[in-house]
């Protein structure tokens, strides 16, 4: 056995502890949405809950992982962590804005509801992100400049 | 078929180099979970504390001051919640490899603890993705956002629980000075031939992670920190751009109240448990006596502004009336059909020195958006709370 199986075993009073009180927890929270969510909604509820964690299993973390091995075989290592994180950042900074650029919940009769221009905010903060990751890059290179044969 | 095999045979070695790769180990994973079961807990009580304050209970009474707390509370969860999103997708893709074990347990406590992943996982996307949305003023769920939000933070907070007692002696292990030393450089996710991790690796990953959750948070916070304001580029609301120079949560002419509140014969009524009923136009109430309340309105969304206002204390109005000490106030508005027409002011607020019901704002006639011609401003209160278009106080 491997030390982690090992740690793949839960064990000792902090497990069962934490399994009885946190099972009483969520036990009221299952009570409260059964009761309150409304006849039906508490299966709809859990078809979304289940639905982001597969979207997020089965898609977004495989997309990281192959985004970040190819792009791990196409760089050397130098660059290869500027680059990986300014890519990850930009997702972050895309998918958190998808509902500001489309607009969905802006409504003409209210002046207030987001009322920025969100694609250019979104332009000017990726463009932030790829100037200190490329600064980075070329800070690297500069520094590295007599290594290279 | 025949391509099952190997493809999985590629996916176990990613999982095995990965499983020694400084950014997927228990270390960074321990970092992670400490830092989004931080802002978790600062989510679930301040999300407990606006629950509490908009579904008031015989064990809590909101208190009248500090009247900026609400402001904060709020406006913490809404910046924590988003500073939770790049930590929890960078905690989840430094655990995914884990994901992947096989066999996917290996007794009955194991297979619980896993079991308990589902609710912790899926609840937690669940409640960033819905508070994301909502704050953005999108509701594409199928059921009303608050009761979701709250009861699935509960199951979330359980499940986490779970997760804490199954993993608590290793985060302990895997945060311990010789734990760490051991860890860094280990070089054991090399492919034969391939130099190994970078034993900096982790430190630039937790960099960038952190530099996501500042980026997010300072792109948005500007919402309710007043000097953060020009770098709020990604705040769903500004704090300066609306009617009068703030926000409006919903317009005079989305709520249908336009005609009524302009009517001429508009007037206020104190009814129920008082001496003297009243029943009172705009010039009786000017002639009651002005007070001016420097005081925030404080949006469950997130969002909130300070703003000085002039109208007549209500507590004056309970004291004129006849109303007996102890009683709580119902506040009615013309707002019809929707959730937030009407709201209760616990006995405590409805007499605080600066509970108003304002006429005017920042030297201005109130707007038909921002309640024309009275609105309720008390402390400590959410925004959907202090009442708009007023027309009655029922003391009960």
């Amino acid at each position: 056995m491997t030390g982690h199986d090992q740690d793949r075993r839960p064990s000792g009073w902090t497990f069962w502890v934490g399994l009885t009180i946190g099972g009483v927890v969520m036990a009221y929270g299952v009570r409260g949405t059964l009761a309150e969510l409304g006849s039906g909604n508490p299966a709809k509820l859990a078809t979304w809950v289940v639905g982001l964690d597969l979207v997020h299993d089965l898609v977004l973390a495989p997309t990281l992982v192959l985004v970040g091995l190819a792009v791990g075989a196409l760089l050397g290592p130098r660059h290869r962590g500027p680059i990986r994180a300014a890519m990850a950042l930009t997702g972050l900074v895309v998918l958190f804005s998808i509902p500001l650029i489309t607009a969905w919940g802006r409504r003409p009769t209210n002046s207030s509801t987001l009322p920025l221009n969100y694609a250019h905010s979104v332009v000017v903060i990726v463009a932030g992100i790829w100037l200190i990751a490329l600064g980075v890059v070329g800070a690297r290179q500069w520094r590295n400049r007599d290594a290279r044969p | 078929m025949s391509a099952t095999g190997p493809a999985l045979g590629q996916v176990a070695a990613w999982r095995d180099r990965s499983n020694a790769d400084p950014r997927h180990d228990e270390r960074t994973a321990a970092i992670l979970g400490i830092s989004l079961g931080a802002c978790f807990a600062i989510c679930f009580l301040t999300g407990l504390y606006s629950h509490l304050a908009q579904h008031p209970t015989s064990w809590f009474r909101l208190p009248a001051s500090p009247a900026g707390l609400y402001r904060v509370t709020q406006g913490l969860h809404v910046a924590t919640g988003i500073a939770s999103v790049p930590l929890l997708l960078a905690k989840l893709w430094a655990v995914f490899p884990r994901l992947l074990a096989w066999p996917p347990f290996l007794n009955g406590a194991n297979a619980l603890e896993r079991l308990a992943l589902l609710p912790l996982v899926g609840g937690s996307l669940f409640l960033l993705f819905s508070g994301v949305a909502n704050i953005d003023l999108w509701y594409p769920l199928p059921f009303f956002f608050p009761t979701a939000h709250y009861w699935m933070a509960w199951i979330t907070i359980g499940a986490l629980l779970v997760h804490l007692g199954a993993k608590l002696p290793t985060t302990r292990h895997a945060l311990a000075p010789a734990s760490a030393a051991a860890m860094v450089g280990t070089g054991g996710g090399a492919a034969p031939g391939e130099p190994g991790p970078d034993p900096t690796a982790r430190r630039r990953f937790l960099t960038a992670v952190g530099a996501g959750a500042g980026l997010l948070t300072v792109a948005t916070v500007g919402q309710t920190i007043a000097p953060l304001q020009r770098l709020a580029l990604l705040a769903p609301r500004h704090p300066d751009l609306g009617t009068q120079g703030f926000p409006v949560n919903k317009t005079g002419a989305e709520a249908g109240v336009a005609a009524a509140a302009q009517d001429p014969g508009y007037r206020l009524r104190v009814t129920g448990r008082v001496a003297t009923p009243l029943v009172l136009s705009l010039d009786d109430l000017r002639a009651t006596g002005l007070h001016d309340a420097t005081l925030p309105i404080a949006c469950v969304e997130g969002w909130s502004v300070s703003k000085r206002w002039r109208g007549v204390r209500i507590a004056d109005l309970l004291t004129r009336a006849g109303a007996e000490d102890g009683t709580e106030v119902f506040v009615t508005g013309l707002e019809q059909g929707g959730l937030y027409g009407q709201s209760i002011l616990n006995p405590d607020q409805a007499r605080a020195r600066d509970t108003l019901l304002a006429l005017e704002v920042d030297g201005e006639i109130l707007a038909l958006d921002h309640g024309f011609p009275l609105r309720l401003i008390a402390p400590d209160r959410p925004g959907v709370m202090q009442t708009k278009w007023v027309t009655g106080l029922d003391v009960r």
